[in-house]
Formats: C-alpha cells, structure tokens, sequence
C-alpha cells in the first residue's frame, strides 16, 4: 500500500490545498452556503437517481410488479423463487465460468503491457491498435462478430479455403461453444483498457530496485516476478476489481446483439437474465431481486479476488 | 521473456543484457503474437469498411476477401430504411446534453470538493467515489420506475439526467485529480485581487484543468455513444430511438444483409474514431486516472 499512496496524484498538493483552504476559509472567502452551491446540483441528481434508486432497489425485489399496475409486496417470495429458478441458476453458473476467465483476463493485458514496455518493435503501433475494440461499442462488436461468426461467415469460409474445414464451427449456435466465444470476445474487447492501465503501473515501477536486482544477478524472469509484480500488485487489486464488476454487469449489450442468450439459454449472463425477466418477461419486482443477488455477489467475489491477491503478497 | 534466465552470474554488471542472440527470439515471438492480436484488433474496421462498399453478391462468394465490385446501395438503404440519420441525430440530442450537463456539474463540485473548504469533503467524496462500484444493472428497474413515474419515459430529458447521474461519480473522481494539482497560490492570489469563487473557477481554474476538462469529455461522449441499457430502457418509441439501439434491433431483423448493417456499423463508429484519432491521449488519461490511485 506504500507504492500506492507513493503513486497518488501530487499528494503534497492536496494536503497543501486543505492547509490552505482553511487560512481562506479564515479570512472569509466563499463563505457560508454559498460554497455549498457549488456543490449540491450534482449532489442532488445522485440523490434523485442513484442512491434513492438503490433503496428503492432493495424495496422492489420484495414486491412483484409488472411495470403497469403498482408493485405489491410479497415478501421474500422473489428470492425464494431464485432458488428454484433453473435459468437463474444456469446464468449464475456461467457466470461462475466468466469468473473463472479472471486470471487470463488479468493475464492477457499484464503480458501484453510488459512486451510494450520492453519497447518491442512496433510497440507504438501496437498500442495504439489494441486501443482500438475499446472505444468502439459492444453493440457494434456484437453486431460484427455475428457477422464475422456466422456458419456462412468470413471466418469458416476463411478456415475452408486454407484447408482447415475441420475447424470450421457453428460458433454461435454450438451451446458447448458459445459460451467460451462470448467470453473471448469480452476479454478481447477490454484488454485494450487492461494494457494501458498496466503500462501506467509500469511506469511507475522504481528503476532503481530493478537495477539493484539487475546487480544482483536476477534474471529478467526473476525481476518481473520478484520486484515488478509486487510493486504492480495495487494497480492489479485495481484491475480485478474492474473486471469483476465487468464480468457481472459488460456482458449484456454484447449477448443482446450478438446471440440473445441463446442457442436456449447457454450464453445467458446474470445482467441479461435481469433484463430479460424484467423486459421480456414483465416481472420488474423479480428482476430487482436478481439485481440485488448480483450486489451482493460482486462484493463477495471481489472480496475473494483482493484477499488472494494480498494474501500472496504475505 | 525468461530466454536469459540462465547463466546470471557470469554476465557483466548492468552490461550487455541484451547483447545475448536469445533474447532476439523472445522479442521476435512477442512481436509475432503482437502481430497477430493487431490485426484482429483493426480488422473489424477493414471488415465493416469492405462489406458496407460492396454488393451482396460478392460478399457471399468471397466474405473475407477484398471487395470486387462496388455499390453505394448499402449506404442509401441505411439512410432509407435503418434511418441511421434520424438515429444519430438522436442520439446526438440526449448524449451533447449529457455530456454538457455532466461537465458543468463534474467542475462545480469537484472544485468546491478540493479548493472550497467544506465541512466532510472527504467523507463526501468517498462516497461519491464508491458509488463508482456499484453495478448500473442493479439500478435499471428502479430508475425506469422513476422514470416512469414523473413522465419522463420516452422523453429524451429522462436519458439524459439518467446519464449524468450514472457517469457524474467517475467524472467527479477524475476532476478532482486535476483540481488537486491547481497551484493554491494562484487561488490565493485570485482570492487578494477580489474574485469571487466563481470568477476564480471561470478564470483561473478552468484554464489550468483543460486536459482534464478534454479528457472528462471525450470519454463521456464515448461512454454515452456507445451505451445501450439504459436507452433501450428509457426511450422505447421508434421516433426518439439512439443509434445503438437502432443498430441493435435492426441488425437482428435483416437476416443476411449484411451490406447494411456494414453500412450503419461503419456510420455509427466515425464519432468513436474520430476521438480514437484526435483524442487518443485524453481517454488513456481517463481511463488510467484510477490505477494510479
């Protein structure tokens, strides 16, 4: 946690500013309400829209709604309703595989940023073109790769010309197979965001302890593995806190466009079952329930994820 | 990467690491996967280009190849029957709100946050900055009973202060990085020459946080540009339909013309790649803001 409050954005300034800040208040400037005016639209709008939501939320999934009439209360009838539900069920378990792909998801842009920041050849161009799926939207990736994978698609006939058939596939229709294309997918389309958060870290690392390693006799092995990756371990507890929110909530503008859930349901997430059930199915109390399931389960597998990260590190 | 593991002790001190041939095949390899990891990464765009400028006939006989024979029908039935027009007219009209009511608000309050002495800033601005965690989904139905209930449902005005409010806590976040590095002084000397703390934001603050102002606004734009949820959510009617919702629905009703599609992916990415390529720098700057916290 040193290398982190090391890393912060001008620490000086900021407590400066509070030191400071209090002479002003002193000698009477902004005074009073007034500076509160400043602050309260935003305040208020996140009230109004976020955090009275959240309450209300929590209230919803013990009533059934349909979006028409007014939500009734029935109680812990939703959650128990889960408990039997087998498309939540399935949902949670494919989950349970995106969460699975965490390490690779880790993996990928962590190797990927260290070749760059090797300088190898290109690595400019590299840069700048695995940049490239991030700005662009997951509808549009969807609606492209649907494309790109059909059984009549560029990739079989690609794989046919060069005598590969035997590889060929119903990518988007194989219910054993879906899943893992949806995944690669995702990982592929964020592992842009990944690589430029670890070449921040990077950057960061103290050359000066790589040299002394270096002096030493480590290996270049040895060096990423004794002294960069411990000193990266915060921007990494940081990554996989973004990707474990991503791997809960990314998913649904992508199956939206690019396989509705199916083939049956064998690519439906917990965020598009939510959806589904609420806008699909008109049980908007019900699909509350099922957001507040997936609260409560971010904050766990989070939790998991972080206490191995900093349990390694002792 | 481990090419030179062995053998450490015999090598120079801080010399020669890489003067070693081994080490020239680790490099050649990453650059090889590199190779390959871009080309997928900048064939959609090839990909959507070809497709949307040629005809289906030859599309079908040869999908991955290069076009052989040209037509701008794609782009006349996106406009005909996509309306891709009337879609990013629309979206225009929710996300440039958005974006302007987020920066307007973002910049009031992460300057009162840092520069203006207020009573629990801290204790504010975490929780604000939690708020960031939280999953967008678990507030989709009950922001659209809200919505609903004050009317707003099918009215742009209701997209619009659901994005500012779902993207003000990031924007929060990331300003007040920039407003912490303002020089104190410069306030303090403001403040001596008489201006008010608005004339100080106006004149000295904002000045000196246009990076961060840049950077706050690109990646919203992009962020509310591509977003899907919430507007599918929100604005349900045909006439006031954002662009990826357009795409969306309308990609998983035109079975097989692809040409279109093409046509209206590759209309619908010219704002992203606008700001991939002029404002590249800004969204790795906002993007990386949290890493380095």
């Amino acid at each position: 946690m040193n290398d982190a409050s090391e890393m912060t954005v001008l620490p000086g300034a900021a407590s400066d500013g509070r030191r400071t800040g209090r002479q002003r208040a002193a000698r009477g400037v902004g005074r009073g309400l007034k500076r509160w005016l400043f602050l309260l639209p935003a305040l208020l709008l996140l009230a109004v829209l976020v955090v009275y939501p959240i309450g209300d939320a929590v209230r919803l999934a013990f009533t059934s709604w349909d979006g028409f009439s007014s939500p009734h209360g029935v109680g812990f009838a939703n959650f128990e309703d889960l408990l039997s539900d087998k498309r939540f069920k399935e949902s949670l378990l494919h989950n349970a595989a995106i969460v699975a792909a965490i390490p690779i998801w880790i993996a990928v842009p962590y190797a990927v940023a260290a070749g760059i920041h090797m300088k190898v050849a290109g690595w400019r161009f590299f840069r700048l073109a695995f940049f490239l799926p991030v700005v662009l939207s997951p509808v549009v990736l969807g609606a492209y790769y649907g494309i790109v994978l059909a059984e009549d698609g560029p990739l079989n006939s690609a794989l046919d010309s060069i005598g590969l058939d035997a590889l060929s596939r119903e990518w988007l229709n194989d219910p054993s197979l879906t899943l893992p294309v949806v995944i690669g997918i995702i990982i592929w389309a964020t592992f842009g965001v990944g690589v430029l958060i670890f070449l921040a870290g990077l950057s960061n690392v103290d050359e000066e302890v790589v040299q002394a390693a270096q002096v030493d006799g480590a290996s270049k092995w040895q060096i990423q593995r004794h002294v960069v990756f411990w000193q990266l371990l915060p921007v990494i507890e940081f990554w996989t806190v973004i990707i474990v929110i991503a791997s809960f909530t990314a998913f649904f503008p992508l199956i939206y466009t690019l396989t509705k859930g199916g083939p049956g349901s064998s690519t439906f997430t917990v965020d598009y079952d939510l959806y589904a059930e609420a806008f699909g199915s008109g049980r908007l109390g019900y699909a509350s329930a099922i957001g507040i399931v997936q609260v409560l389960i971010i904050l766990l597998v989070s939790a998991v994820f972080v206490g191995l990260l900093r349990w390694r590190r002792s | 990467m481990n090419a030179a593991a062995d053998s450490p002790a015999v090598r120079p001190r801080g010399l020669g690491r890489r003067a070693m041939s081994r080490p020239g095949i680790g490099r050649m390899a990453i650059f090889v996967v590199f190779a390959a990891l871009a080309a997928s990464c900048i064939y959609p765009l090839l990909f959507v280009a070809s497709t949307a400028v040629r005809t289906s006939a030859d599309y079908r006989a040869a999908p991955g190849a290069l076009p052989t024979s040209f037509t701008s029908e794609n782009f006349e039935l996106a406009f005909s029957q996509m309306h891709i027009g009337r879609l990013a007219l629309n979206s225009l009209l929710v996300v440039v709100p958005a974006v302007i009511l987020i920066a307007i608000l973002a910049c009031a309050a992460a300057y009162a946050l840092v520069h203006l002495e207020i009573r629990l800033s801290r204790v504010l601005l975490l929780a604000i900055v939690s708020l960031m965690a939280l999953p967008p989904t678990v507030l989709l139905i009950p922001i659209f009973k809200l919505i609903l209930d004050v009317g707003l449902l099918n009215n742009r005005l209701g997209l619009v202060v659901v994005y500012a409010a779902l993207n003000l806590p990031f924007s929060i976040f990331l300003l007040t990085a920039f407003m912490r590095s303002v020089p104190v002084d410069l306030l303090r000397a403001a403040r001596i020459d008489g201006a008010g703390a608005v004339r100080t934001l106006w004149s000295v603050v904002l000045p000196l946080i246009k990076p961060g102002l840049m950077t706050l606004v690109t990646l919203n734009f992009l962020f509310l540009w591509n977003e899907l949820l919430f507007s599918l959510v929100i604005l349900q009617n045909g006439e006031s339909r954002t662009i990826m919702v357009g795409i969306a629905q309308f990609q998983a009703q035109l079975n097989q013309n692809y040409g279109v599609v093409a046509a209206g992916l590759l209309l619908s990415m010219i704002p992203p790649l606008l700001i991939f390529v002029f404002f590249q720098r800004d969204l790795a700057r906002g993007l990386t803001a949290g890493a380095t916290k």
